[in-house]
């Protein structure tokens, strides 16, 4: 059932399929549906992997181009979520291969530099809390950093993660973990910033 | 056991990672590339390349060419016989007596305070030698 075209869509299960069938069909109708039904989830995971939005736009564009050309792949017995998940999570570590570590951190200055002056002291407050926490992130291993994005972007549980990320969900614990403890560490600064505490 | 994640990291990992909007500008940039992809690759660029480059082979050719040109050209040149007079009579004899000059000697002409002579083995080399100063 596809609700209004400026509300989120939510495509089930019966009607995903004919929308995937017409895509391999090359319908451009069904491929913007998937597109408007995916892209705050692809480009989300990419803009919290990044750490900057020129990398997310191309990992986006990079994932849905991708999902044009693949969608041949893809069977209906597995769930497409993960499936497109997983060609999102590829884009994110060809990305990185590109050697985007230096630039990312200039777009990143740059993008702190654009913060529009006349926001209100809370907001720009928040704003830079986000900014603190996506720079620490951005500077996790790129094995940390995609199962934090996975789970704290997109809310997956382990073994969905271990599914999309090729491994077990013991690895995916264990990842977690350490990141944790890296992030702990270096977001240390802002315990009780925002109101919060230990258990 | 791993200790349970910090009540207050979560809070923040949640807040500075949640999921936001895609840029409006996202669904033109895939669909800007899909154009571009399903065109027929031509050779333009590569034609244009060529094209460039054979056109500054050419160029760096025509000035080197230039450049020799103006090093051997006859107005350019002249040849210094090695002797040196300071008697402008003494010279038009020597050159109407021992060298093969028969029309118009060199003569020793004054600028300012300086005196030059241009001396040549070859006639037509030493009248197209005056032109450097004489182009009429």
């Amino acid at each position: 059932m596809l609700l209004a075209a400026n509300e989120e869509i939510v495509i089930d299960r019966p009607a995903m399929d004919e929308v995937i069938q017409a895509c391999r069909r090359g319908d451009r109708d069904a491929f913007r549906e998937l597109f408007e039904a995916y892209k705050d989830r692809v480009y989300s995971i990419a803009l919290r992997y990044s750490g900057n939005r020129a990398a997310a736009m191309d990992i986006a564009q990079d994932t849905f181009l991708k999902l044009l050309s693949r969608i041949g792949e893809y069977r209906a017995e597995a769930s497409f979520d993960s499936w497109l998940y997983r060609l999102v999570v590829n884009s994110c570590i060809d990305d990185h291969r590109r050697g985007r570590r230096i630039t990312a951190y200039l777009d990143g200055l740059l993008d702190a530099l654009r913060a529009p002056a006349e926001s209100a002291l809370h907001k720009l407050l928040r704003t830079e809390t986000e900014q603190r926490v996506q720079d620490v992130v951005a500077r996790l291993a790129p094995e940390h950093r995609m199962v934090i994005v996975l789970r704290y972007t997109e809310g997956l549980a382990y073994d969905e993660i271990a599914s999309i990320m090729g491994c077990s969900p013991g690895t995916v614990a264990s990842r977690l973990n350490r990141a944790h403890k890296i992030l702990e560490r270096r977001l240390a600064h802002l315990r009780g910033a925002n109101g919060g505490g230990d258990v | 056991m791993s200790k349970p994640t910090p009540a207050w990291l979560t809070t923040e990992l949640e807040w500075g990672l949640h999921e936001t909007s895609a840029p409006p500008e996202l669904w033109d940039r895939v669909i800007g590339t899909q154009r571009v992809r399903s065109e027929p690759r031509g050779h333009a660029r590569p034609l244009l390349v060529w094209a460039a480059a054979a056109l500054m082979i050419v160029a760096i050719g025509l000035t080197s060419a230039y450049r020799r040109s103006a090093e051997t050209h006859p107005v350019f040149t002249y040849q210094i016989t090695g002797l040196h007079c300071q008697n402008p009579a003494e010279l038009r004899a020597w050159v109407r007596a021992d060298s093969e000059i028969r029309t118009s000697t060199p003569r020793p002409w004054v600028t300012g305070n300086r005196k030059f002579v241009l001396a040549s083995n070859s006639a037509p080399d030493l009248q197209i030698s005056c032109k450097l100063c004489h182009l009429d």
